[in-house]
């Protein structure tokens, strides 16, 4: 396989959710596809679709109310979103997996440390008693869990928060996906803990050339880790380019208020920057630029129609009426 | 874990004291039991001589304390009626209680149990409404009516199986389902509720993430958490049952405890129906004491100091 194939590519995808109080479309008309060992960032604000974009990639969209209504997902070609949820076991753990955001509650209390890896090691391998028990002690020294002969048999109330990241890794180690997805890894850590779990990352990725789907609302994170960038607001991705161009020629007002809101190195500043209003409600969108009510440089078309999906470069792909003038 | 156990036997040895002084006091209430075991044209004088005879006569609290003090040397008292040892009285009906104790109590966990989980697994679907409908009725409709209606249409109408007595597996049917009855509603529905709970949690998801089969993530994932609440839930029951058999042994003709106690009460028979009370309550208390163990199986954050 050529490092440049693209082995996930997603289509127009729209996943709502149908509540008692109307819909909500979660993604809306989300394009993007993924190459071999890249890392993928999806930035934005809570609610702006970023989550609800990696389990509809998983198929995992919360039913009854969530639902894929349009679209496609193409895994090396196969649309993952005709598959049954039979079929779609194949596919999670051995070729896509998921870090959620809270190593706390994603790890099952009741069972050790050691038989939750062993579930995704036997997914791949048909390993069974001491072969096994050796595989998941392989498994946690990977992601340096000191004295990890007996912390095998321990239950995840006895780990700390980094570690039970790291066992959540390892099981993605364990399963050694082509497609990660990290959902907010390091957001429940503290900041130390967040770099060592970065770095295993980028190990993970090195050494086995897994492409990395990275979801954080943290620009710095994506600065430092990913290759490529969607910019992600009410369920629209509304900016996407690589890393280099979204920090230095970034063109959608929302992106560059994302980025003036970092504080900076050696820079006097009495008060951070911030993007004025709230996020709006998803219930109620009009058929305009969701980001209009927010934005410094709307025009009167901007609450009305919304704008293409146009390019700005190579790679650079926007949706604003007035990129060109900004 | 030594430590918590002697303290727990220690609490539980205080609940059932504390449960034959209330049973004593309330029995007490209930009148003499010389007005039933004497013939009506008795006089007062062979009255006072049997009352003597039967250490009635004492204050309240010397009958108590000698009660206590004839426990703790194996002696549970004479039956009034039979005028042989209470303890053997009550233990020979035993075994008939718990036969079909047991008995509902698997009926209703092998019933409940799927029941349960098939509904949570499929909310508002046709299994769901169909078995919480089921659970409906079975928390709501009194023992006693089910019991005559069960009679009715197996043992009268169809003539399938026995309506009275007890032996094989065909007189243990219709009792058992009686009694199993509310226990089966009560588990099913609360199987259900702790399973939806659990279904959504993170670990669930993560489980469904390594591509485990669903068998694998509803049984072994969600299941294993939320039977901490259906066990509770389950040896609750078990009370219930004890005292729910008092009613079913007697529509049944179920030679049991049950029935054993109502005829005490009736006889104002005081040492049969403490012991009664007695022994149902130190089973009950047993149960619950060997739940809480069970407890630190299933969920290893659960440590008792």
């Amino acid at each position: 396989m050529s490092a440049n194939e693209k082995i996930l590519e997603v289509r127009n995808l729209k996943t709502y959710f149908f509540t008692n109080v109307g819909v909500v479309k979660a993604v809306d008309g989300g394009t993007f596809h993924l190459k071999k060992g890249q890392a993928l960032g999806i930035v934005g604000e809570s609610g702006s679709g970023k989550s609800v974009t990696s389990l509809s990639i998983l198929r995992l969209v919360p039913k009854p109310a969530g639902r894929i209504v349009e679209g496609e997902i193409l895994y090396r070609g196969e649309d993952l979103v005709k598959k049954s949820q039979k079929e779609m076991r194949e596919y999670r753990g051995n070729r896509l997996f998921m870090i959620s955001q809270d190593p706390m509650t994603s790890l099952n209390p009741v069972f050790t440390i050691g038989n939750q890896i062993g579930e995704a090691i036997r997914k791949r391998q048909k390993l069974n008693g001491n072969d096994l028990k050796e595989k998941i002690i392989e498994m946690l020294k990977l992601v340096h869990i000191r004295a990890s002969e007996t912390r095998v048999h321990a239950y995840p109330h006895q780990f700390s928060g980094g570690m039970k990241q790291r066992a959540m890794i390892s099981m993605a180690l364990a399963c050694q996906p082509e497609i990660l997805i990290a959902d907010e890894p390091t957001t429940a850590l503290d900041v130390t803990i967040q770099a060592q779990i970065l770095k295993l990352m980028m190990e993970v990725r090195e050494q086995y050339q897994t492409s990395i789907i990275l979801i954080t609302h943290d620009l710095g994170v994506i600065a430092r880790f990913c290759d490529y960038v969607l910019v992600m607001y009410a369920g629209k991705i509304v900016e996407r380019a690589d890393v280099k161009t979204l920090f230095k020629g970034n063109r959608h007002p929302y992106t560059r208020g994302l980025i003036n809101s970092l504080p900076h190195l050696g820079k006097k500043q009495r008060r951070l920057e911030t993007i004025k209003g709230q996020p709006p409600d998803l219930l109620n969108l009009t058929g305009g630029c969701p980001f209009e009510p927010r934005c410094d440089y709307s025009v009167e078309r901007c609450s009305v129609e919304y704008p293409p999906v146009e390019s700005a470069g190579k790679g650079h792909l926007l949706s604003c009426w007035r990129w060109r003038e900004i | 874990m030594q430590r918590y156990l002697i303290k727990r036997s220690f609490q539980s040895l205080i609940v059932i004291l504390g449960i034959t002084v209330i049973v004593f006091m309330i029995l007490h209430l209930t009148g003499d039991p010389t007005d039933l075991l004497l013939p009506p044209e008795a006089g007062p004088e062979e009255r006072e001589l049997l009352r003597h005879e039967l250490g009635l006569d004492k204050p309240i609290y010397v009958q108590y304390l000698e009660y206590i003090k004839n426990i703790c040397h194996g002696d549970f008292g004479q039956s009034f009626r039979y005028q042989t040892p209470a303890f053997s009285v009550v233990m020979g009906a035993l075994p008939a209680t718990i036969e079909l104790t047991m008995a509902a109590m698997i009926l209703s966990i092998v019933v409940a149990l799927p029941i349960g989980i098939i509904s949570a697994i499929r909310p508002r679907s046709y299994y769901d409404t169909l078995g919480m409908t089921f659970a409906l009725l079975g928390q709501s409709i009194p023992v006693y009516w089910a019991g005559l209606m069960l009679i009715l249409l197996f043992a009268v109408t169809l003539g399938w199986l026995p309506s009275t007595g007890r032996g094989g597996i065909k007189h243990l049917i219709l009792p058992a389902v009686t009694l199993g009855m509310f226990s089966t509603a009560a588990i099913a529905r609360f199987t259900r509720s702790s399973m939806i709970d659990v279904l959504d949690a993170d670990y669930i998801r993560t489980a469904r993430i390594k591509g485990l089969s669903e068998h694998i993530v509803v049984l072994k994932h969600a299941f294993k958490n939320a039977s901490i609440p259906v066990l509770t839930m389950t040896s609750l029951q078990f009370g219930r049952m004890l005292s729910g058999a008092v009613i079913t042994e007697t529509i049944f003709s179920w030679p049991g405890v049950g029935r054993i106690a109502v005829q005490a009460i009736y006889n104002r028979d005081f040492p049969v129906v403490q012991t009664v009370v007695l022994v149902a309550s130190v089973i009950f208390v047993g149960i619950n004491f060997m739940v809480d163990i069970i407890y630190t199986y299933l969920d290893p954050r659960i440590k008792y100091t």
